[in-house]
């Protein structure tokens, strides 16, 4: 029995299903152990919704610097990199990028894809 | 140490855009056969899938801190996973998209593991440019295709081709000089549309494009004209397409030229 990640890999790859209508879609659930919550996430394609149910993070996105390979975010300034941490410092704990300034905009609850 | 002869070695891949659909054979053999792999992905969902293909997943997400510049991220994402080829693992990067495609670390990491003796290679993978292609019916030979880092417009003379596609990528953090930043607002956003409209009219067609990262996703597809752009909601994921504004000039002197060396070679034209 197929769980919702391993629906959407089936999904992902399989020809039919990948092109399926709202009603194909839902018979194709209903041989898998997909959540109630979660197949109606996916017949709604709400895939932030999705994120929410199987309780993933926020995520940030990489985002290349505007210069050329080596090169630092704005034309005067080379990439180094960063001196290391002072022995003894607190470790600093990561921080949620949803909750970042001025990230209304920028990583909600899923990646934000760009280039790549 | 001899970095020549350790079995440290660094490979970065791409899983593509859309979870199941685009990860190749060669991609998932590296992935299933690494000692470690680290994750630098589109979504939380698709890191769910990756951690099903291997037992040792580092997500490198948690190297994101508020306030500090991506660079220094960047720097700290490439030493952790050199630490690990150092190490004489086999490491493998896991990115979204093409690894080799607007993403420093994987080129770095790669580069500086070669420095230091360790084998290092990218795998290609299907990438979001790929994905506009399909989607959006752009053929790039038809015009021609320019790319460009959006902020690069600002931060640099270039010149733009308006007979030819311009896809302008991280619309969305255009003109941040502190990479510090998830977003920029829309007078960044109008900074741009005046440095574009030196080449194209305000009322031209733009193509505000994201590709989906999951099955059940669509892609984001919304046209609106040049002068709006600014105003409309650009996230990370967002790419800007603007089809040719002009006709491809014919170059008479260069065809003539041409046409000689066809009579040389006995050819009709």
């Amino acid at each position: 029995m197929l769980d919702v990640i391993d629906f959407m890999e089936r999904m992902g790859g399989d020809a039919q299903l990948s092109q399926a209508s709202p009603d194909e879609l839902a018979t194709a659930l209903a041989d898998s152990e997909v959540t109630p919550e979660q197949r109606a996430a996916l017949l709604a394609r709400d895939a932030e919704r999705l994120g929410k149910l199987v309780g993933t993070p926020p995520v940030c996105i990489m985002v290349a610097p505007p210069g050329p390979p080596g090169t630092g975010p704005s034309p005067m300034q080379p990439a180094v990199p960063p001196p290391p941490p002072e022995e003894g410092g607190e470790e600093e704990a990561p921080t949620d990028c949803a909750e970042h300034d001025g990230a209304a905009e920028g990583p909600s609850h899923r990646r934000e894809p760009l280039s790549a | 140490m001899d970095a020549a002869r350790s079995p440290g070695s660094l490979v970065c891949v791409g899983l593509g855009m859309t979870l199941g659909a685009h990860l190749g054979p060669l991609a998932r053999s590296h992935i299933e056969q690494a000692d470690v792999v680290f994750a630098a992905l589109s979504d939380g969902v698709v890191e769910l899938w990756l951690n099903r293909m291997h037992a040792d997943v580092r997500s490198l997400q948690p190297y994101y801190r508020e306030g500090s510049s991506r660079m220094d991220t960047y720097w700290n994402m490439v030493g952790a996973m050199l630490a690990e080829v150092r190490a004489g693992k086999r490491v493998c990067g896991v990115f979204y998209g093409h690894p080799g495609v607007f993403a420093w670390v994987p080129h770095k990491a790669i580069e500086m593991a070669r420095d230091e003796g360790y084998h290092a290679h990218m795998e290609p993978g299907v990438s979001a440019e790929d994905c506009l292609y399909a989607d959006l019916g752009i053929d790039p030979g038809a015009y021609g295709c320019q790319h460009f880092e959006a902020s690069q417009l600002l931060f640099y003379q270039r010149r733009l081709d308006p007979t030819a596609y311009l896809v302008l990528w991280q619309v969305g953090v255009v003109g941040d000089q502190s990479m510090t930043r998830f977003s920029t607002n829309a007078a960044y956003r109008q900074v741009l549309v005046d440095v574009l409209a030196r080449d194209y009219p305000l009322d031209h067609e733009v193509i505000i494009y994201r590709a989906a990262t999951l099955p059940i996703e669509r892609p984001r597809i919304e046209r609106i004209v040049l002068g709006a752009l600014a105003q409309a909601k650009i996230g990370m994921a967002e790419t800007v397409v603007i089809p040719p504004a002009r006709p491809m000039q014919a170059d008479p002197e260069i065809l003539a030229r041409l046409d000689a060396l066809d009579r040389a070679v006995g050819m009709a034209s």
